[in-house]
């Protein structure tokens, strides 16, 4: 079920109607029930993953509790590790590793293949196991404790308003909230559905309108010219953000309405004055995760230099194969990392160049070239995430390099039309004015703002694809 | 005392927020509804919506209507064929949407003839762009044909276009530009194709091969609502580029359906697609272009006079 459909719009209110009817003591079932239907919707028999995800972390879960040392944790620990891991490697990365195994055996002349599976990647495998991974760890680290209430915990791995791409939640923040008795809240209610409104603003106003002129660029790269490529990547950088961030809108607005705090997960971060602080505003939820559970275990940046490098690239290569089992989310991941690096090899000499040309004496101008170049580095990364493989990768960097812009309406429109481009551009400026609004949505006029977004979206809202990150 | 705050709130949510909310919206919605049909979709003579809202809720007694696909749309200029032409050719429509539209026209009170392009992919199921159907889905026959693709919110003001609002703006702007000619229902593309560019269409339709295909139900119904009236029917082939031909397996099969249609007494077949048109008269190996279009329809309307008409 997508949150853009009418199943939903009838779904979603008449589980808030039904949940605040129900005794407390009901609510989780009711929310697991909604969950499991909510998933089931898309493909019934992929429950049962999210099923024995939820048995084996449960299990580990109360067993990791009752062993006083960590040493006896740990085989309760990599039983759920593995588990999740498991799951994801066999439906998400093993035809990728069979296909790279093919070419080195192709390679050294050995005759093999190597069997695939045909089978369909679980919407939203990549986010709940991340998320109950994230809580076998925090068990065995000692920050929280199991949760023994079956029901509860099940609830918390398949809470259908981030189940299927986030924000991927904490436990320590989500399990204590079902216990809690929620009360119909009119404040919840009016924020949840301004949260919701403009989430859907940013899906199908901006986001499936960028796609059609991202999706005829990047399907044909070699028939594009330079300013086409170009558009279309900045195009790309302001769809995936709106997709997601939207969907996370939706899906905080549902959460708050029934009640709940999920944690936010973009705050504007193409306003971003430096790679680092991008991580703090983009994917927040997924940039924390790796950050408590890759990097810091690795050490983070409490080692000799090289090995925080290191761990910097490996975090960030990881996070790029967490996107998808292709080259291009490796490179788009390596390059952030090799962002991260640059920035602390180089802060000597950036900072004073910045000094030698003054610009500290000018803030306003310094915050905006660093915002630019933040923004252009980001940019360039999308190109790899964007691309269907790598060759059209390098296709595009390679006609945005050449500087040949045919100064025609016809390569610029990249054959969807005139009205297309400008109706994009139109919709890329709404979001731009959509930023004078407080970043926290808390406004004095809900219900005008409610209005005008909805007609916005009536009038220039497109049947999209799904949302981006359900391939994930 | 926590239920009662629950309750007040959801009231004071329900009556104070959601209701006043609901009703501006709605009265929004109606009024962006009714301006939008009016003055734009209704506004587009080439456009699918208004060719079948003219259908259907207009009676022009003393017009000839041309019937048929995209092909009919951009073949058939209506001025040049005879001056009471009028080009209801909307892109996809075969044979199920075609009889439609013929059988609402059957049952006017008319006695002019009747125009119906002919393709040789005539007798596929297509179904075309919803934004032709939606205005119109108060006529029983299209909701019909639109069958499990309608939505219940198509019954919704303004919100039954989300989605396809594009297709009636760029219809709008583009009757309105000089890049374009249209007329009377007919819509037809200036831009010439390159050469390079036609060439590389012609080989691809080469190396796509088509077929001539009807089932015996088909052919016995359309037969049947051919015969059912006494008006004069044009069943007409607008051109074809050559390459289509080269491609089309079994070209004598279909030319005998239409020496058969021929045989109708009201009916009357008139072959263009083998007109030996230039590449520069094409738009592609289907499609005539706007120096085609005008050609092909001075002929059709020589041959129409000839025929007393």
């Amino acid at each position: 079920m997508l949150f853009n459909s009418a199943e939903f719009l009838i779904f979603f209110p008449a589980v808030c109607l039904l949940y605040f009817v129900l005794p407390h003591r009901w609510r989780w079932a009711l929310l697991l029930a909604a969950s499991y239907y909510f998933y089931m919707s898309w493909r019934w028999e992929y429950i049962f993953i999210i099923v024995f995800s939820t048995g084996i972390d449960y299990f580990c879960g109360l067993q990791m509790m009752k062993q006083p040392t960590k040493k006896r944790r740990k085989p309760y620990l990599w039983l759920s590790l593995l588990s999740n891991l498991g799951i994801l490697f066999t439906f998400k990365y093993y035809n990728f590793f069979a296909t790279e195994v093919d070419k080195l055996a192709e390679a050294l002349n050995i005759a093999y293949a190597s069997p695939t599976l045909q089978w369909l990647l679980p919407m939203g495998i990549s986010f709940y196991t991340f998320q109950t991974m994230s809580y076998s760890i925090d068990i065995y680290n000692d920050r929280i404790k199991a949760e023994k209430h079956l029901g509860i915990f099940a609830l918390f791995v398949t809470f259908f308003p981030q189940l299927v791409a986030g924000p991927i939640e904490r436990a320590s923040n989500l399990l204590p909230q079902f216990r809690k008795h929620m009360h119909f809240s009119y404040e919840n209610a009016v924020w949840g559905i301004t949260k919701i409104t403009y989430g859907f603003f940013k899906k199908v106003v901006v986001a499936d309108r960028l796609a059609v002129y991202v999706d005829a660029v990047y399907s044909n790269p070699a028939g594009a010219d330079s300013g086409t490529v170009i558009l279309a990547t900045f195009f790309f950088a302001v769809q995936i953000y709106c997709d997601f961030s939207g969907y996370s809108d939706i899906a905080i607005g549902c959460a708050k309405i029934l009640g709940f705090d999920l944690m936010e997960n973009f705050r504007r971060p193409y306003l971003a004055k430096s790679i680092s602080e991008f991580w703090k505003r983009w994917h927040i939820s997924l940039s924390t995760w790796f950050r408590d559970y890759c990097y810091i275990p690795l050490g983070g940046n409490r080692v000799v230099k090289w090995r925080w490098y290191y761990n910097l690239m490996i975090t960030f290569l990881v996070s790029g194969f967490w996107h998808g089992a292709e080259w291009t989310f490796i490179i788009w991941g390596g390059l952030h990392g090799a962002y991260l690096v640059a920035a602390i090899l180089l802060e000597k000499q950036v900072n004073a160049g910045a000094r030698a040309l003054g610009l500290y004496k000018i803030p306003k101008l310094n915050t905006l070239l660093n915002v630019l170049l933040t923004c252009g580095l980001a940019v360039f990364a999308w190109i790899f995430f964007r691309a269907n493989n790598l060759p059209d990768a390098l296709t595009i960097i390679q006609t945005a390099l050449d500087f040949n812009f045919q100064l025609s309406l016809g390569a610029l429109t990249a054959g969807t039309g005139s009205f297309n481009l400008v109706i994009s551009v139109l919709v890329v400026g709404l979001l731009g004015l959509s930023y004078l609004l407080p970043y926290h949505l808390k406004l004095k006029y809900p219900r005008t703002f409610i209005v005008v977004t909805t007609m916005v979206i009536v009038l220039l809202g497109r049947n999209g694809d799904e949302f981006i990150y359900f391939q994930f | 005392m926590e239920t009662n705050s629950s309750i007040s709130s959801f009231k004071r949510f329900a009556l104070r927020f959601l209701l006043p909310t609901a009703i501006v919206l709605a009265g929004l919605c109606v009024l962006a509804d009714w301006l939008v049909t009016e003055f734009v979709v209704f506004q587009n003579e080439s456009s699918g919506a208004y060719k079948m809202h003219r259908l259907f809720d207009e009676q022009h007694p003393d017009e000839i209507p041309v019937l048929g696909s995209s092909r009919a749309a951009g073949s058939y200029m209506p001025e040049h064929i005879h001056y009471q032409c009028f080009n209801y050719g909307i892109e996809k429509t075969q044979y199920r949407l075609t009889s439609i539209l013929l059988a609402e026209e059957l049952a006017k009170d008319k006695t002019t003839p009747i125009i119906i392009n002919f393709d040789y992919e005539f007798f596929r199921e297509w179904f075309g762009n919803m934004a032709h159907f939606i205005p119109n889905l108060d006529q029983p026959a299209l909701r019909a044909f639109a069958g499990e693709r309608h939505r219940a919110f198509y019954e919704l003001p303004a919100v039954r276009y989300y989605g396809v609002y594009d297709d009636y703006y760029k219809t709008w702007l583009a009757e309105r530009t000089d890049k374009n000619y249209s007329s009377r229902g007919g819509f037809f593309l200036k831009a010439e194709v390159a050469p390079a560019a036609f060439a590389a269409m012609a080989k691809k339709r080469r190396n796509t091969p088509a077929g001539w295909d009807i089932s015996p139900q088909q052919d016995s119904a359309w037969t049947e609502l051919l015969s059912s009236t006494a008006r004069p029917i044009f069943v007409v082939v607008a051109p074809y580029h050559s390459s289509y031909f080269e491609a089309l397996r079994n070209l004598p099969v279909g030319q005998a359906y239409l020496a058969k249609l021929d045989s109708l007494p009201n009916v009357t077949v008139l072959d263009f697609g083998q007109t030996n048109y230039p590449d520069d008269h094409f738009m592609n190996t289907t499609h005539l272009g706007y120096t085609g279009a005008a050609a092909f329809s001075m002929e059709l309307g020589t041959a129409l006079k000839q025929r007393g008409y």
